[in-house]
């Protein structure tokens, strides 16, 4: 009954790539999920044996910044082979079908593999108004995602929008946009956060769930592998931090010399995220390393945390939560801290300003 | 391609001794793959090293006898360090990103090992041929 073409050793075979290619990518997944070397090796051999997976997309309230993001991995991309092993049955900005013959893709994949699709998510939901803020084929989000989560085996919640409200539901929320997990409850749901989350987040995800099944999640949904550490413990700037030399201004000495970004508003010590270790635009950089501190963008409501460039310690309207790792964060750093504590109510108002460019142009 | 904006910006890295202590543990790790033959991998890719702590392993680890480039999707390098039992990996993309970077402590490198499904798969070519 299981014919060897509909798993993915034969889906190798066909596309020509030998067992050795595969080990690499999976290599290349495990190094980025933290898995031990072994285990990456057990991924290979358990990949092979899968048969391919059912998976339905779902865009609600979101930029298409997420499907951007996957879709832009590297080419010809160890990381899209993923794809080449999952049934991507409905994508709405994908899929070539439109109008009823696509939402029919959708309604058959769902019928055919009942309880066993993987359902992904990105964008949030609106719930004000009864969903009527976004809606595809007539149908509000919250209707659709109800109806598509109802016989799902898993959720996967990509992007900062679908895992906490994100963009959407910035004050004052006009939509009253919600994440997926404030809706469903009876299934289980991955968050990958991150605006967008990098590309091989998510498909080192999708390889987890093929072979091993969830990963191991911690208090917010977030696979440990990716989201266990914060982006500071992972900063290659961290020894200045450490030393407690820190860049005050946007060109000036300090920033020059690559020192932390820290007072310059740098979200590193509180943002659980792999930018540090995986970077972006195929491994080229990341912001810090570009000069600009971390906003934070796969932590819940970054966008309403006070200031892009507000220092971590000087944060008056940022969340509890924000607050209290700002205090933390601020208690380590020594020499930061007791600068931090002694700056004017002016420089805080200061901090507040648009970056102009004169400012970016080095002032002193 | 564009000319790169020439900004005046030299980010430095610092020096953080990274090198050192890994150099320690792969003592230990090849201590081990004497003692009882169990191979171990440190994926650097995951370890806060500037580019200079990188720098300086690799320097302090040296070149060995053996050099191997995988034409996979992407190459991939592999040589033994100047220390016997030590191997260092790099993959890349077809378009020459490094995507994994590994020490292996081991004989030979797992992915150096021919398959037995590529096997079985050259075997029916083979076949066929005939």
């Amino acid at each position: 009954m299981t014919n060897k073409n509909n798993l993915l050793a034969g889906e190798l075979e066909r596309l020509g790539i030998s067992r050795r290619t595969f080990l690499k990518f999976c290599t290349s997944i495990g190094s980025v999920m933290a898995l031990s070397p072994a285990q990456a090796a057990v991924m290979a051999e358990k990949l092979v044996t899968v048969k391919r997976q059912s998976v339905i997309w779902l865009s609600f309230q979101e930029c298409t910044g997420c499907t951007e993001s996957i879709t832009r991995s590297h080419k010809p991309s160890l990381e899209s082979l993923i794809f080449d092993f999952v049934s991507l049955d409905y994508h709405h900005t994908l899929q070539a079908a439109s109008g009823h013959a696509a939402e029919q893709a959708r309604e058959q994949a769902m019928h055919d593999n009942q309880g066993k699709y993987i359902l992904i998510v990105d964008g949030s939901i609106p719930i004000k108004d009864d969903g009527v803020y976004s809606t595809i084929a007539g149908m509000t989000n919250l209707d659709m995602l109800q109806q598509v989560a109802k016989d799902a085996a898993a959720i996967v919640a990509v992007g900062s929008c679908a895992t906490f409200g994100g963009l959407p539901k910035a004050s004052p929320n006009p939509t009253g946009a919600v994440s997926v997990s404030d809706i469903v409850h009876d299934k289980p749901i991955i968050n990958i956060p991150g605006c967008p989350p990098i590309p091989v987040v998510m498909t080192g995800v999708l390889a987890h769930v093929l072979t091993f099944g969830i990963p191991e999640l911690d208090s917010m949904g977030r696979p440990k592998a990716f989201y266990g550490d914060s982006i500071h413990d992972r900063c290659y700037r961290r020894p200045y931090y450490d030393r407690g030399q820190f860049a005050k201004s946007f060109d000036d000495e300090g920033a020059r010399k690559g020192w932390c970004l820290y007072e310059l508003g740098c979200k590193g010590p509180i943002t659980h995220n792999a930018c540090a270790t995986v970077k972006w635009n195929n491994g080229t950089s990341f912001p810090i390393q570009s000069g600009h501190g971390c906003l934070g963008c796969s932590e819940p409501d970054f966008w309403d945390a006070g200031g892009f460039y507000k220092a971590l310690s000087t944060g008056t309207n940022s969340p509890g939560q924000w607050a209290t790792a700002a205090l933390a964060a601020g208690a380590a750093a020594g020499l930061a801290s007791a600068y931090l504590n002694k700056s004017s109510k002016a420089d805080a108002e200061k901090d507040h300003q648009p970056v102009t460019l004169e400012d970016m142009g080095g002032k002193s | 391609m564009k000319t790169p904006l020439n900004l005046p910006i030299e980010i430095a890295a610092p020096s953080t001794g990274m090198a050192q202590a890994v150099l320690h543990e792969l003592a230990g790790h090849l201590q081990q793959l004497i003692e009882s033959g169990k191979t171990e991998v440190i994926d650097l890719t995951s370890l806060p090293m500037s580019s200079s702590d990188k720098q300086q392993l690799e320097t302090q680890l040296g070149k060995g006898e053996v050099d191997i480039t995988l034409t996979t999707i992407g190459e991939s390098r592999i040589f033994e360090t100047a220390y016997s039992g030590i191997w260092w990996i790099r993959h890349y993309t077809a378009d020459q990103h490094l995507i994994a970077e590994l020490i292996e402590i081991c004989s030979v490198p797992q992915i150096i090992k021919s398959h037995p499904a590529d096997m079985q798969q050259a075997l029916s070519r083979l076949k066929n041929t005939h």
